[in-house]
C-alpha cells in the first residue's frame, strides 16, 4: 500500500519538476533577454544624447562664431556713419546710427560670451552656473536708464510737423503721436486738475496722461471714418477703453488712457535677440506665452460684451509693465451687427476666409466674428514664436524650435473655421497648461484640454461617463479608441465593456464599474489638476507682473538719478570715447521706441486706401469680375471726391445707414449732356462714402443684360417724361430691385425744367416695396456754372435758381 | 480637355465670385512674383500689388474670348495676360513720361501676348511656382476639409518629417493609428490634387505633370513613401519662397 503511494508520489513530484523547469528556465531567459534591451536600449540613449549633445554644442558655438563677426563687421560699417552724422549735425540720423550700433555691439558681446563661456559650460553639464547669468545680464541691459529728455525732445519733434496746436477741453497736449490710416490725429495729453476731479466724481479712474484720438474734416478725416470710430464708443466705453468723447458738426475726439511701453512687435525682435539666436529661450518662451494668455482675457472680455475686435494684430498690442493691452478698437464691431461684413483688417493676420465672405455679401451676424479674432489671436502667437508674420496664412511653418503643444495652439487657432477654438477661454485652458509646466518642451498636444476633450468634467448625472467626448472638428473617434478603448462607445457598449474579471481557484469573480469608478476618480484628479495649474499660472504672471513693474520703477528712479550723467556720456560719444556711447545712444533708442509704441494706436484703414494691407486694396476691384451675369460692372475708380460736392444731408445720412461696400445703382438722364458730369460727381462721393456706385455707364456696351437694359431704359424713359414725379417709374425699378439682390437702392440724377437744379432722388428696398426718401437739390450743384460764385457758401433754404446760384460753389469738375 | 476645367472656366465665364476669389487665392501669388521678376525693380512693390489686380480684370475680359481648342497650356494664358498687363503699364508710363507718343516696352516672348498663344515662353521659375500652386491649393482644401487629427498626422509625419513614434507620443495615440491617419489624408490629397490640375490644366502636358513629379495615385507602400516625399520637397519649396517674401516684406518696413 505504501510503495504504490511513495511511487505515486514520486511519479507526481517528477512530473511537476519536469514541467516547472523548463517554465522556470523560460521565463529566466525572457527577463534576462528583457534586461539586456533595456540596457542596450538605455546605452544607445546614452549614446544619442551625448551625439545630440555634441552637436548642439557644436552648432551652436559655430552659429554664434559667425554671428559675432557679422556683428562686428556691421558695427564697423555703422560706426563712421554715426559719427560722421553726428559730426556735420544731423543728430536725428546720428541717433538713428547709433541705435544700430548698439544693437550689433550687444549681439556681438552676447555671441561672444556664449561662445566663450555659455556653450562650453552647458557642454560641460554645468548649465545651472550661468543660468542666473545669462538671465539677468540680459535684462540688465535691457533696462539701461535713459535720460526723460530724449523723450522730450522725440515729443516735442513730432508736435511741431503741425502749424496748429489743437486744443481739448480740460486737457493740457503734451505732445502729437503718429497716427495711423484712420484720418485721425493723436495726442498725448494730461487732465487738467479741475478736469480730473470731475472725471473721478463720475466714479472713473483717471489716469495721469491720457491719449486724445481727434477727427477733424480739417484733418482730411471723412464722415465714413468718423462714424465708423463712433460706432464702437459705447462698447468701448463698457471695456473701460474711453474715458469721454465730444462731437460737433466737423469734429470728434475721445480720450483714452495712455498705455506707456513698447508694441508688440518690438517686444518680439527684443525677446528673440535676447535668445542664443535659435528660437526662444527659457524665459522669453515664457514671457511669451503670458503675452498669448493675456490676450486671451482680452478677447473673451470683449466677446463676453458681445464684440468683435477685428483687428489684432502686434502693432495693435502694447506690452507694459510685464502685461499685454489692447489699445486700439478703431474697427470693434457687435457680433450681432445687421451690417454688411468688411474686408477691414491686416493681411497675414486677417483670416482669408473672412474675405471670401465679405465679397459673397454676408453680413455680420451671419458669420462667427469671435473665431476670426481667434484666427488674429494665433497668427499673433505665430509671430511672437517666429519673429515673422505668417505669409502662407494656416499653412506657415513654425522653423524656430518651440513645444510641440505649442504648434499645436497656433495651428488650431489658426485652423478651419469648424475646427477653430471655439472661444478665447478654450484657447486659454490649453496656453495654461504650457504655462504651468516646469518645461514646455515636455507637454504633448495630447496633454492639451482641447485635445483631451471634456475629461476634467466630472458627470452631470449618476452613472454618466466621463470618458473624454473628443474635442469638436477633430474627428476623434480613433483618438476617443485610442485613449478610452472601447468604453468611449455607447452607454450600452460601455457596459458590456467595463467588466474585469478575476480568477482564482477555478472560480472567476466579474466586477462592472470599475472603469467608470476609475475615470470618475481620473475626472476628479484632473479638475484639480487643472485649478491648480490655472493657480500656478495665474501666481506666474502676477509674480512676472511684480518684477516688471518694480524693474521699472528702479529704472524710473535710476533715470532721475543719472540725467546729468546720460549728458556728459551723451558729449563723450561726439569726442569718440567708446565707453560713453552706450548710454546715449540707448537713450536715443528709447525715445524713438516710445515713437513706435504709440503708431499702434491706429492701424486700421478704409476704402481710401489708407492701410498698410495692400489687400485690403485687392479686393474691391477683385470684386469687378466677381459681378454675376448680368450685373452693371462697377466704375472705374475716380480720383477722390471732391470735399464741396455733396448729397443732401438726409441722404447720406441713408447712404451711410446702408454700410460698407452697399450698391447702389445709379441712373442718369443720357438726353442731358451734364449727366456724365453729375453721374461722375455723384460716383465720386459715393466712393468717398465707402459705397459703390453701379450703372453710370448704361450707354451701348453696358454690362447689363437686354432684358435689363429694356426695362431701365422704360423706367429711365418714364421718369425723364415725369420730370421730377417718379409715378410708374417707380413700380418698374421696384421690379429691377426684387431681382437684383446687391442693389441695395436706387439713385436718380435729373435736373427738371424749368429752374435745371440738379435733384437727387433715393429709394432704398424697404421691405418689398421701394420707398422715395428724397427729392432735393444736390448740394453745391446748379444748372449754370458761369452764374456761380468760386467762394460762395451753399444753403439749402434756397428756393429759386438765382437764390441758389448766388450761394453755391462751382462745380467741381 | 478635361470636364472640371471646361466646367471651372463656365463659372469664371459665369462670373461666378467664389470662382474668381480661388484663382485669385491660388495664383495671385505667383502673378506677383513674376511681375515683380519683370519689374526688375523698375516697379514697386505698390505697382505690382495693382498690376496683379489688373491682371485679374484682364483675365475677366479675357475668359469670355477663351478657346480650348488652341491648346494653350493655363500657365501661358495667365502669363500672356500679365505680360500684356505689365506691357500696358509701361507704356503709359513711358507715355506719361513723354508727354505724348507712345514707345513699344521690350518684353521676351512678344508673340505670347495674344491670350491663347502658344508662343509665349515662360521661364522655368515660374512654371515651377504655378505647379507649386496647384499643390498649396490641394494642401489647402485638405487642411479645410480633412478632420483636423487627420491633416496635422499628415502635416507632422510628411511636411515636418517626423517619425511615426514621435507623431504618436506627441498626439497621445498609437503608431497604427497614425498610419491609418496619414493614409486617409494622402488619398483624399490625391484627390484633391487630381480635382485641382484637372481644374487648372488646359493641355495635357500640363495634366501630365502631377504624375511625371510623383504626385499621381499610387497603388502601394513604396510609391507612398516617395508621393510624401515629392509632397514634402514642394511644400519645402513654397516655404522658403513664402519665407523669402516674408524677409523682403519686412525690410521694405510695410
Amino acid at each position: 500500500m505504501t510503495q504504490p503511494l511513495l511511487g505515486f508520489l514520486a511519479f507526481a513530484v517528477g512530473t511537476v519538476v519536469v514541467l516547472t523547469v523548463p517554465v522556470l528556465a523560460v521565463w529566466l531567459v525572457v527577463h534576462l533577454v528583457k534586461g539586456l534591451t533595456f540596457v542596450a536600449g538605455g546605452a544607445a540613449k546614452g549614446v544619442g544624447y551625448g551625439i545630440r549633445h555634441v552637436a548642439r554644442f557644436v552648432r551652436g558655438t559655430v552659429v554664434d562664431s559667425l554671428q559675432f563677426g557679422g556683428s562686428i563687421v556691421t558695427a564697423a560699417v555703422v560706426l563712421p556713419l554715426a559719427v560722421a552724422n553726428g559730426a556735420i549735425g544731423r543728430f536725428r540720423a546720428a541717433r538713428h546710427y547709433g541705435a544700430a550700433l548698439e544693437d550689433e555691439l550687444t549681439g556681438a558681446l552676447a555671441a561672444l560670451y556664449r561662445v566663450g563661456l555659455g556653450h562650453p559650460v552647458r557642454f560641460l553639464g554645468l548649465g545651472a552656473l550661468t543660468d542666473g547669468l545669462e538671465r539677468r545680464l540680459p535684462d540688465l541691459v535691457e533696462r539701461e536708464p535713459r535720460t526723460a529728455d530724449a523723450r522730450r525732445r522725440a515729443s516735442r519733434a513730432r508736435v511741431a510737423r503741425f502749424d496748429e496746436e489743437p486744443t481739448f477741453e480740460g486737457y493740457t497736449v503734451q505732445s502729437e503721436l503718429q497716427a495711423g490710416g484712420s484720418g485721425a490725429r493723436l495726442f498725448l495729453a494730461t487732465p487738467t486738475a479741475d478736469h480730473a476731479n470731475l472725471l473721478a466724481s463720475r466714479g472713473l479712474d483717471v489716469p495721469s496722461r491720457v491719449v486724445i484720438k481727434a477727427f477733424d474734416r480739417g484733418y482730411g478725416s471723412t464722415i465714413p471714418q468718423i462714424v465708423r470710430e463712433s460706432r464702437s464708443l459705447e462698447a468701448a466705453k463698457r471695456l473701460g477703453l474711453i474715458l469721454e468723447h465730444a462731437v460737433d458738426d466737423d469734429a470728434f475726439h475721445y480720450v483714452m488712457p495712455f498705455v506707456p511701453g513698447e508694441d508688440l512687435d518690438a517686444t518680439t525682435r527684443t525677446l528673440h535677440a535676447r535668445s542664443s539666436g535659435d528660437g526662444l529661450d527659457a524665459r522669453s518662451l515664457s514671457a511669451v506665452l503670458g503675452y498669448a494668455r493675456d490676450l486671451c482675457d482680452h478677447l473673451d472680455r470683449f466677446h463676453g460684451e458681445g464684440l468683435w475686435h477685428k483687428d489684432i494684430k502686434p502693432s495693435n498690442l502694447m506690452v507694459a509693465d510685464g502685461r499685454l493691452h489692447v489699445v486700439d478698437f478703431g474697427l470693434v464691431t457687435p457680433l450681432e451687427s445687421a451690417l454688411t461684413l468688411t474686408t477691414h483688417g491686416t493681411e497675414f493676420f486677417r483670416d482669408p476666409e473672412l474675405v471670401r465672405l465679405a465679397l459673397a455679401g454676408r453680413r455680420v451676424k451671419d458669420v462667427d466674428g469671435v473665431k476670426f479674432d481667434l484666427y488674429s489671436a494665433g497668427a499673433v502667437l505665430y509671430s511672437m514664436v517666429e519673429n515673422s508674420f505668417p505669409a502662407h496664412g494656416s499653412l506657415s511653418s513654425i522653423t524656430k524650435p518651440a513645444p510641440e503643444a505649442l504648434r499645436w495652439i497656433v495651428r488650431r487657432s489658426m485652423a478651419d473655421v469648424d475646427k477653430r477654438y471655439a472661444s478665447a477661454r478654450e484657447m486659454a485652458r490649453d496656453l495654461d497648461v504650457l504655462l504651468a509646466a516646469k518645461d514646455p518642451y515636455t507637454v504633448r498636444p495630447a496633454d492639451l484640454p482641447s485635445i483631451r476633450g471634456d475629461a476634467s468634467i466630472p458627470p452631470s448625472r449618476p452613472g454618466a461617463t466621463t470618458v473624454a467626448s473628443p474635442a469638436p472638428g477633430l474627428g476623434g473617434s480613433d483618438r476617443a479608441d485610442d485613449l478610452h478603448g472601447a468604453a468611449a462607445s455607447d452607454d450600452a457598449q460601455g457596459d458590456a465593456n467595463d467588466v474585469r474579471r478575476f480568477s482564482a481557484f477555478g472560480m472567476t469573480a466579474e466586477v462592472h464599474g470599475l472603469g467608470r469608478i476609475k475615470e470618475s476618480i481620473h475626472g476628479v484628479r484632473e479638475d484639480r489638476r487643472r485649478k491648480r495649474a490655472e493657480r500656478t499660472a495665474q501666481r506666474h504672471r502676477d509674480a512676472a507682473a511684480a518684477r516688471e513693474a518694480k524693474h521699472e520703477a528702479r529704472a524710473a528712479r535710476r533715470r532721475k538719478r543719472r540725467g546729468v550723467m546720460g549728458a556728459v556720456l551723451t558729449l563723450a560719444v561726439f569726442v569718440g570715447i567708446a565707453g560713453g556711447a552706450g548710454t546715449w545712444i540707448y537713450s536715443a533708442r528709447q525715445g524713438h521706441s516710445v515713437f513706435e509704441g504709440h503708431a499702434s494706436y491706429d492701424g486700421h484703414g478704409g476704402y481710401e486706401g489708407h492701410h498698410a494691407d495692400p489687400a485690403s486694396r485687392a479686393y474691391p476691384v477683385l470684386a469687378a469680375p466677381a459681378t454675376p451675369p448680368g450685373y452693371p460692372a462697377p466704375p472705374k475708380q475716380y480720383a477722390p471726391a471732391a470735399e464741396t460736392w455733396s448729397f443732401h444731408a438726409s441722404v447720406e445720412t441713408t447712404l451711410l445707414q446702408l454700410g460698407d461696400s452697399a450698391r447702389v445703382l445709379v441712373l442718369t438722364d443720357e438726353n442731358d449732356r451734364g449727366a456724365t458730369r453729375d453721374a461722375r460727381s455723384a460716383a465720386q462721393r459715393l466712393q468717398a462714402l465707402g459705397i459703390q456706385p453701379v450703372g453710370v455707364a448704361l450707354g451701348p456696351g453696358g454690362t447689363l443684360s437686354r432684358r435689363e437694359v429694356e426695362l431701365l431704359g422704360d423706367a429711365r424713359y418714364e421718369i425723364e417724361q415725369a420730370r421730377g414725379s417718379v409715378g410708374g417709374a417707380l413700380d418698374r425699378l421696384e421690379a429691377f430691385a426684387d431681382d437684383q439682390p446687391m442693389i441695395d437702392a436706387i439713385l436718380w440724377l435729373d435736373r427738371p425744367e424749368p429752374n435745371g437744379y440738379l435733384q437727387t432722388k433715393l429709394a432704398i428696398e424697404d421691405f418689398g416695396g421701394i420707398r422715395q426718401l428724397d427729392v432735393r437739390p444736390a448740394q453745391g450743384t446748379c444748372a449754370s456754372e458761369d452764374a456761380c460764385s468760386a467762394d460762395s457758401a451753399w444753403t439749402s433754404s434756397c428756393s429759386t435758381k438765382s437764390e441758389a446760384c448766388a450761394t453755391s460753389p462751382r462745380i467741381q469738375q | 480637355m478635361h470636364d472640371l476645367t471646361t466646367s471651372f472656366i463656365g463659372r469664371l465665364r459665369a462670373r461666378d465670385g467664389q470662382a474668381w476669389f480661388e484663382l485669385w487665392e491660388i495664383f495671385g501669388p505667383v502673378l506677383r512674383a513674376q511681375l515683380a521678376r519683370w519689374g526688375r525693380g523698375r516697379i514697386g512693390f505698390e505697382t505690382v500689388q495693382d498690376l496683379s489686380q489688373d491682371t485679374m480684370v484682364a483675365l475677366a475680359s479675357a475668359i469670355d474670348r477663351h478657346d480650348p481648342s488652341r491648346g494653350a497650356r493655363f500657365s501661358t494664358w495667365l502669363l500672356a495676360i500679365a505680360k500684356y498687363t505689365l506691357g500696358d503699364e509701361m507704356d503709359r508710363r513711358g507715355a506719361l513720361k513723354r508727354g505724348g507718343g507712345v514707345k513699344p516696352v521690350a518684353l521676351d516672348g512678344v508673340d505670347g501676348l495674344e491670350p491663347g498663344s502658344t508662343k509665349a515662353s515662360p521661364d522655368a521659375a515660374y512654371e515651377l511656382e504655378v505647379f507649386d500652386a496647384k499643390v498649396e491649393a490641394a494642401l489647402r482644401r485638405l487642411e479645410r476639409e480633412a478632420e483636423m487629427l487627420d491633416f496635422e498626422t499628415f502635416r507632422m509625419r510628411v511636411l515636418e518629417g517626423q517619425s511615426g513614434r514621435s507623431v504618436a507620443e506627441a498626439l497621445g495615440t498609437s503608431e497604427p493609428t497614425v498610419s491609418r491617419r496619414l493614409a486617409r489624408a494622402r488619398t483624399r490629397l490625391q484627390d484633391l490634387l487630381f480635382d485641382v490640375f484637372a481644374r487648372f490644366s488646359f493641355t495635357d502636358e500640363e495634366w501630365a505633370e502631377m504624375d511625371r513629379n510623383g504626385l499621381g495615385r499610387v497603388p502601394n507602400k513604396t510609391e507612398d513613401a516617395s508621393f510624401d516625399d515629392a509632397v514634402a520637397e514642394i511644400y519645402g519649396r513654397i516655404s522658403a519662397r513664402r519665407a523669402s517674401e516674408a524677409a523682403a516684406h519686412a525690410r521694405r518696413g510695410d
